[in-house]
């Protein structure tokens, strides 16, 4: 399918580019739920490292964590990308963004202020952001 | 008198490379925004525009303007008419092919 591709149009070939075309939206779909799915597992697995295992395991590891922030950033570009910007959608991706944020800094919270380092229930509030991310997939997926 | 071939019920609004891509995306999807079909077609902005003012003076795809995060977006979607238009033209194609399994008749 390209800017050439603007002549006349044989039955078979209509019948392909329609298969074609349904199979890229297929595909599309599939990469921008598991985008959203994979957010939730990366915030998931982030959680369940810092706060799970002791600091002074995971100390001379810090300099990894920047890679947390960087495979948000390429998930959420892959989100974006996929997106078909519909209008429900849309309106889902913004309850996505704001609950995620907010499930995020209460998951912080718990994790400074709360719960200690180390043990089991440190590694669990990463499980609101991902709950989250899981909830949005399953009504994206919907759409 | 004999019934005429299939082919001659197929809508020549739809039976164009780009604007039958429109509208198998659009049959699919339910509503997207212009540049989301621009990626699934590759097509320029140009000639996109120009196939989808065809399909919307036919009155089979209804554009929407608005803002989404302070840029301009165009929203696309098939109308009752387009989207039964497009039945119809799968439901003729698959006659002419003759027993292929319908593109479209997963859904």
């Amino acid at each position: 399918m390209n800017n050439t591709a603007d002549g006349p149009l044989d039955h078979d070939a209509a019948a392909s580019r329609i298969t074609q075309v349904e199979n890229r939206v297929g595909r599309m779909k599939r990469i921008y739920v598991g985008s959203v799915v994979l957010l939730g597992v990366v915030t998931l697995a982030y959680f369940a490292v810092v706060g799970g295992i002791p600091r002074a395991v995971v100390k001379p590891y810090d300099a990894l964590l920047i890679l947390f922030p960087v495979t948000l950033f390429f998930v959420a570009v892959g989100i974006r990308r996929a997106s078909t910007s519909a209008r429900g959608v849309l309106r889902v991706e913004q309850w996505l963004l704001a609950g995620y944020i907010v499930a995020m800094v209460v998951a912080g919270a718990l994790e400074i202020f709360v719960l200690r380092q180390g043990t089991v229930a440190a590694a669990l509030p990463g499980a609101l952001p991902a709950g989250v991310c899981f909830a949005a997939a399953w009504a994206l997926g919907k759409k | 008198m004999n019934e005429p071939h299939p082919r001659r019920k197929l809508d020549e609004v739809i039976h164009s490379p780009v604007r039958l891509s429109v509208m198998a995306v659009l049959a699919t999807t339910s509503e997207a925004d212009f540049r989301y079909v621009k990626d699934i077609v590759e097509v320029s902005d140009s000639l996109l525009s120009k196939h989808v003012a065809v399909l919307n003076t036919a009155g089979y795809v209804r554009i929407v303007k608005g803002v989404s995060d302070n840029r301009p977006v165009t929203w696309l979607s098939l109308t009752e008419t387009g989207a039964e238009a497009y039945r119809e033209y799968v439901r003729t194609l698959n006659r002419i092919i003759g027993g292929k399994e319908a593109p479209g008749d997963a859904r």
